[in-house]
């Protein structure tokens, strides 16, 4: 079933420097190296500032674009497609937070992301955060 | 009466589970339509088990067995009372203010903790008679995604997010 943006809702957030290095890493050997961060799972790691953070740290949203000033857009809202941290990986019906790395994992508490579907081929988890 | 129904509505469409299946094919649509969902399996909602978190309010049902959710915003669902060691009151009953969680039959109960510290019998015998203690009721609210927002006796406007 097709779950993707439903919901959506796209904020500006500033990156931090975790998020910029990334990209200025994978420079080096993609075109732009934005693929490195669209697409993780993010969560506020200061002052309007959002990161991959700390394994743990609650979801904040997906990152949906990043500009090279610095600034992403983050999916807060809706339904969306992440990668499952493969040593934790999620089934539907389990509450997730960031895994520090882009991805998620399971999460001993309600969180406010919920796991809809899962897709072990794809190591990726169809998210409902609220 | 201020209204608040499908304020915010977002609809999402879920397979429905086997149990709902048989509830609609047995009872047709209108025995599911309105009524609160969790999310029971993969892709998949159903009644689920009382105390579960809920998904939203089934505003479709599909004869091939999809379901459109109300997983957002505010609706109207039916309430019942929590029995807790034999007890059932009116306290148990979901109000303004109020968490909500699924009761495994379509409908919502109190999200929350509830001790009760037995009262003392009275003895009538005594003279004067003595009056006994009532029961202690303590309710702690446990927070979910579901806040009641108006209730009477059989139904809440809840708000869902």
């Amino acid at each position: 079933m097709e779950f993707e943006h439903i919901g959506y809702r796209g904020v500006t957030f500033k990156a931090d420097d975790g998020l910029k290095n990334a990209v200025l890493t994978a420079k080096a050997w993609e075109n732009d190296g934005r693929d490195a961060v669209l697409d993780k799972a993010v969560t506020l790691t200061n002052d309007g500032e959002v990161g991959f953070g700390n394994e743990g740290d609650r979801l904040l949203g997906r990152i949906h674009q990043y500009e090279f000033d610095g600034y992403v857009t983050v999916q807060d809202q809706g339904y969306c497609t992440l990668l499952g941290n493969e040593t934790s990986f999620p089934e539907a019906g389990d509450y997730v937070v960031v895994d520090g790395n882009g991805g998620v994992k399971i999460s001993t508490s309600e969180t406010n992301a919920l796991v809809i579907s899962a897709d072990t081929t794809d190591k990726t988890v169809i998210v409902r955060i609220s | 009466m201020i209204e608040f129904e499908h304020i915010g509505y977002r609809g999402v469409t879920f397979k429905a589970d086997n149990g709902l299946k048989t509830t609609a094919t047995s009872g047709g649509r209108n025995a599911v339509l309105g009524k609160a969902v969790t999310l029971t399996g993969d892709c998949e909602v159903g009644f689920g088990d009382g105390g579960e978190r809920i998904l939203g309010c089934i505003f479709q049902y599909e004869m091939d067995g999809c379901v459109t959710v109300q997983d957002y915003g505010y609706c109207t669902l039916a309430t019942s009372k929590i029995t807790k060691n034999g007890i059932e009151t009116h306290e148990f009953l979901p109000k303004a203010g109020d968490y909500v969680v699924v009761d495994g039959d379509g409908g919502v109960i109190l999200s929350a903790t509830i001790d009760i510290t037995p009262g003392t019998p009275g003895d009538p015998e005594a003279e004067p008679p003595e009056e006994g203690t009532p029961d202690e009721i303590t309710i702690t609210p446990i927070v979910t995604n579901a806040v009641v927002i108006s209730a009477d006796n059989d139904t809440a406007v809840v708000r869902i997010s």
